[in-house]
């Protein structure tokens, strides 16, 4: 029971609220909420609790139990069966899924390598796709995704470099 | 469809989040708490400042007010009581 606790956290998935509040965004600015936001939003916190499973076994944070990869493999099966449901949410899935391995891996060993992925993923890509699926136009979309990337970008290098 | 102008709540959120980040950064766990509530804080203002639209508004309080009481300091609150009492 308790390696099951530590599972649950070591997914983090409160550190999805930020991302969550960005997905709303371009819903604010668009006034209305498409149910495919819903979707965008379960994948998310899904694919996150999956990196951060994955984060946390990296970084020996937590005592995982043996079971863990199981449970990641499930969770990332679930948002992806999920995103299915929406062309959109699929591909972003697939790109969340991607560099979470690409910031596990290698991004936290370059220069600026890790808040950019941090920055892409966390709010670049969810305000891109959610900016598509509330259909707001071109401008407002990449004038949203560049504000919020560079936003989170020079706020997690404070973040990263200063303490 | 708005544009990107703040508006006097907004200003306020931003200015309480640039508090927050640039305040004490000794408590590195602590730190990073306060940079993801002032994110918070600024996105929330971002949206209630540019919309109408009262779930976006209700949902978006929701999401807001959760992580706040996420984010409480209970074991901090805790002590305190514990020492107060004694």
């Amino acid at each position: 029971m308790s390696g099951f606790l530590e599972l649950v956290s070591a997914s983090r998935i409160y550190r999805t609220i930020p991302t969550i509040l960005a997905i709303l965004v371009p819903a604010a600015f668009a006034d209305k909420i498409a149910p495919e936001l819903g979707v965008l939003i379960l994948s998310c916190i899904l694919i996150y609790a999956v990196a951060s499973i994955h984060n946390a076994k990296k970084d020996n944070d937590y005592s995982l139990p043996e079971y863990y990869r199981e449970v990641m493999i499930g969770l990332a099966a679930i948002a992806l069966a999920i995103a299915s449901s929406s062309r959109t949410v699929f591909f972003t899935a697939i790109a969340w899924i991607a560099l979470g391995l690409f910031y596990n891996t290698i991004a936290r060993r370059m220069l600026f390598g890790d808040n950019t992925v941090l920055a892409i993923t966390h709010f670049g890509l969810p305000v891109f796709s959610s900016s598509i699926i509330t259909g707001i136009d071109a401008r407002t979309t990449a004038i949203l995704t560049a504000f919020t990337f560079a936003a989170f970008w020079f706020e997690s290098c404070f973040s990263i470099l200063k303490v | 469809m708005g544009d990107i102008s703040a508006n006097s709540f907004e200003l306020v959120l931003f200015v309480i989040a640039m508090i927050l980040i640039l305040s004490d950064k000794t408590d590195k766990k602590a730190y990073h708490n306060k940079v993801r509530l002032a994110m918070v804080l600024f996105l929330f203002g971002l949206i209630f400042g540019k919309t109408n639209n009262l779930s976006i508004i209700l949902l978006s309080s929701a999401i807001c007010a959760a992580y706040l009481i996420a984010m409480l300091p209970i074991e901090a609150i805790k002590n305190r009581a514990e020492a107060a009492l004694r």
